[in-house]
């Protein structure tokens, strides 16, 4: 079921707000068991026969963060604890390798060692790479004794919580379970259904009207060079600006819409964007982007290969590691590992920059935060072309395009490959850029909405018909990209 | 007190505007632009052309051109792109309906063909009307899903109602035309329930004047009129693959290169179209002993001028009335099926005409020279 969808918003949401409230006013435990199970409804909706997997990965890491954490002495970690982690650990990455990598393993074996082993095509369950890794992290945190609390229908709920579950963000043990737990959670709140309406309204408006249309100008393109066609100048840069936009206007879209939702339930989820195409550096650029993700790559992964404790090789070799593997989780397509190669080597190439500039004492010059910003911003588009590529080749293809091999190309005989008028596209492509660069992202909008003078009758009316309008627009509506990761 | 204010106004936009969106949900539904089932009910519950039909917003026919086949279980079927919309129920002796405009990319002749293949009681003959771009590699559009038609009221369909406003009050005409849906109500012209198109020719200015909107896809490189030098073989060979499951299920297949205006034509010869010549001439290699006709040239079409043209890449009926007449003079399975007095009296009598069978309904309708090529009408 799609948060964009006619059945979510006048059905599904409806339903399980008011069930939620009313249980909650004989029992907080029953409205948790309603909202965990009216989760697994909406995980359900999509293919039942996943929610057994869903169940038995819940019920599993249950019973071993709870044996992990028992395995403590004295509150601190022992070998046992560490084996059981390891073992629970590993059988998470079994199930996310069986059903996320299984093909991309045989196909690369078959390559490199010219093999003839046949494909298992196993179909990928939604959102098996976010409930595995927000259960991993409550595994390490179990080892650790951060994670302390098992009540088994909020870990439960904490799992399956519908506004997150599909697409994240990824969520810790330690900031939901407390927010299960309280009182306040089971109480109507008419600021936070204001707020989270509002937020969740924003993230709407987003997604179908601008993330949406991005779309329909990226998908020619690399369709295109997929094909086997080659692209001008011109072409290769719409489309790799246009996907650019899509990507960030989708996923944050996402974001705010579970965020919004969240808040209707009174629980706070963690922001997961912050402007990400503001970034002056790569390294400002992945704590503004997919922060939840980034968080965790760098709590579990980085850390755990030694972070920056052995010297600056081994840090850049940890750094460009994660990064490698934070590729590998987006997808089981070498095109993802090489995504996430360049932003281990950006990242490598901009910590390396920032301990020479501090050696040497370089000092900022006038327009260089400009020039920062721009460099940043063209190295994160030629990474998403990657990332967004079906192959390495079609690719490498467009961006032979971007950077001129197949000649430039005119906005006045624009592009075979978009059937737009040239005006409509750049005006489109300016405005998404002119939006990401210097507007207020959406929790700004709403905070700054939230302190307006006039916030009343008028603004709720706005907020409610912007509500009906976007409903209008669902003609069109579109699954979420990071509904494949 | 604030936060109470806003949530009221919150929950009042939603009861009147809801109100509001549900009223036009009812009256969208009405005039045929939400809801297909009850558009092909009321067509075939008429004679062939009464009820005309088309979206104002959803011009993709796919979904629609299959429930008129299923409901009809015709004897002859046409299979093809808008290319394949002038084809009329009156030109054969048996049932007919064609299929014209569901084929927008391969996939869709694909699926077409399958759908076609499995049905209930299927066709004595298929007529399949391949256009080139399906062979070129270039065109973008080879794969693109077919769009449901709309079940609620939207954004686009409010705003295409709004725009057809300014070609006059189609609200007010709905309650008196017979058509279904913005278009057809707006402009009286659309889909009959043979699946053809009826074109509103009696106004000039209307289409490609002189050919200029075909000319202008030429020039771009784009919309359907990608250059190549070579025409795709997998492409080739998954047309013929379509084609031949058609066969396999027991109905004649003719097919058939859809001819182009002459001036256009002239245009499409050039070297940077080769892959035209070359990818007909890989299909009819792969057909064997299925029968092709290559009317891509019209001067193969006995007769046939531009002023029988609708625009610079779609024949009116005229131009595939005379097509039927060479393809029967060849071609048993099409002999068998077609009408051919009908056929050979329509095109001598309506020569030098685009539409035909909207003249041959009403006498009093005078075509306009639309192209602005000269034509005397």
């Amino acid at each position: 079921m799609l948060f964009n969808s006619y059945e979510f918003i006048l059905l599904y949401l409806p339903v399980v707000f008011a069930g939620f409230f009313a249980i909650a006013r004989f029992s907080r435990r029953g409205a948790a068991l309603w909202l965990a199970l009216a989760s697994l409804f909406f995980y359900g909706w999509w293919d039942p026969r996943y929610v057994l997997l869903l169940l038995g990965s819940i019920g599993f890491n249950y019973v071993m963060g709870y044996t992990i954490a028992h395995a403590r002495v004295d509150d601190a970690p022992t070998a046992r604890g560490r084996a059981l982690l390891a073992f629970a650990v590993t059988a998470n990455l079994a199930l996310l390798a069986y059903y996320k990598y299984a093909d991309f393993f045989i196909g690369t074996a078959n390559a490199l060692a010219g093999l003839d082993w046949a494909l298992w095509h196993v179909v990928l369950p939604l959102g098996i790479s976010f409930f595995t890794f927000t259960q991993i992290a409550f595994l390490v945190d179990a080892h650790r004794g951060i994670a302390r609390e098992y009540n088994p229908v909020h870990y439960l709920l904490f799992v399956t919580y519908f506004p997150h579950l599909i697409a994240g963000p990824v969520l810790h043990h330690k900031q939901m379970m407390p927010q299960f737990g309280r009182a306040e959670t089971y109480r109507l709140n008419i600021a936070n259904i204001n707020l989270g309406m509002t937020i969740f309204v924003i993230g709407l408006l987003k997604k179908v009207l601008i993330a949406d249309q991005f779309a329909l100008y990226a998908d020619p393109v690399f369709n295109a060079v997929q094909g086997g066609a080659s692209v001008t100048m011109t072409e290769a840069w719409i489309g790799a600006l246009a996907y650019t936009f899509q990507l960030y206007f989708d996923f944050s879209a996402y974001s705010d819409m579970a965020i919004g939702l969240s808040k209707l339930f009174n629980v706070d989820l963690p922001i997961n964007f912050n402007s990400p195409y503001k970034s002056r550096s790569i390294v400002d650029f992945w704590r503004r982007w997919h922060i939840t993700l980034s968080n965790f790559l760098r709590d579990y992964l980085y850390i755990s290969l030694g972070g920056n404790r052995h010297g600056t090789v081994r840090r850049y070799f940890n750094l460009l590691a994660t990064m490698v593997l934070g590729g590998l989780w987006h997808g089981a397509n070498w095109t993802f590992v090489l995504w996430g190669t360049l932003h281990g080597v950006y990242l490598v190439i901009n910590h390396g920059w920032n301990a020479l500039r501090t050696r040497l004492g370089i000092p900022s010059v006038p327009g260089g935060a400009f020039l920062a910003w721009l460099i940043t911003f063209i190295a994160v588009v030629l990474a998403w072309v990657f990332f967004r590529a079906t192959t390495i080749e079609s690719a490498i293809r467009l961006i032979e395009g971007a950077v001129g091999l197949h000649g430039f190309g005119s906005f006045a005989a624009l592009a075979p490959h978009v059937p737009e008028s040239p005006a409509t596209l750049l005006g489109w492509i300016v405005a998404g850029l002119l939006i990401v660069k210097f507007a207020p992202n959406s929790l700004e909008i709403a905070a700054w909405l939230q302190n307006w003078k006039l916030r009343g009758w008028m603004l709720g009316y706005a907020v409610g018909a912007a509500l009906v309008f976007v409903m209008l627009n669902f003609s069109r509506v579109s699954a979420f990209i990071y509904f494949n990761f | 007190m604030i936060e109470r204010r806003f949530f009221l106004g919150f929950v009042t936009a939603l009861i009147t505007l809801g109100l509001v969106v549900g009223a036009l949900q009812l009256f969208l539904t009405r005039v045929g632009e939400i809801g297909l089932a009850h558009v092909v009910d009321r067509q075939l519950a008429a004679p062939n052309g009464d009820v005309l039909f088309l979206s104002g917003v959803n011009q993709n026919s796919h979904r629609y051109k299959l429930m008129l086949f299923d409901r009809q279980q015709p004897t002859t079927v046409a299979i093809g792109s808008s290319r394949a919309m002038e084809v009329r129920a009156e030109f054969f002796a048996g049932s007919f309906v064609t299929l014209g405009g569901a084929v927008n990319n391969l996939g869709n002749l694909e699926s077409v063909a399958d759908h076609v293949a499995k049905a209930a009681k299927r066709p004595e003959l298929a007529i399949v009307y391949v256009d080139p771009w399906l062979f070129n590699a270039r065109y973008t559009d080879n794969q693109g899903p077919v769009p449901a038609y709309p079940r609620y009221v939207s954004a686009d369909m409010l705003w295409a109602g709004a725009k057809a406003l300014r070609g006059g009050n189609w609200i007010a005409e709905s309650f008196r035309s017979p058509n279904l849906g913005i278009h057809a109500i707006a402009r009286n012209e659309g889909f009959a329930k043979d699946g053809s198109q009826y074109y509103n020719l009696t106004g000039a200015g209307s289409y490609d004047e002189k050919f200029a909107l075909t000319f202008a896809r030429i020039d771009g490189d784009k919309q359907n009129f990608q250059r190549n030098t070579r025409a795709d073989p997998r492409l080739v060979g998954r047309i013929c693959v379509a084609v031949k499951k058609l066969r396999a299920t027991g109905s004649a297949v003719a097919v058939v290169a859809p001819p182009f205006a002459e001036q256009v034509w002239q245009r499409l010869s050039q070297p940077d179209y080769a892959y035209i010549a070359d990818g007909y001439g890989q299909l009819q290699a792969c057909l064997g002993d299925i029968p092709f006709f290559d009317f891509a040239d019209p001067a193969k079409i006995a007769g046939s001028t531009d002023c029988e043209f609708i625009d610079g890449l779609h024949g009116g009926d005229v131009t595939y009335a005379r097509t039927l007449i060479q393809m029967a003079a060849t071609d048993p399975a099409v002999r068998g099926q077609v009408d051919a007095r009908y056929v050979a009296d329509f095109a001598a009598k309506y020569r030098g005409h685009a539409g035909g069978t909207v003249l041959a309904r009403d006498p009093a309708v005078r075509e306009a020279d639309f192209l602005k090529i000269g034509c005397t009408k």
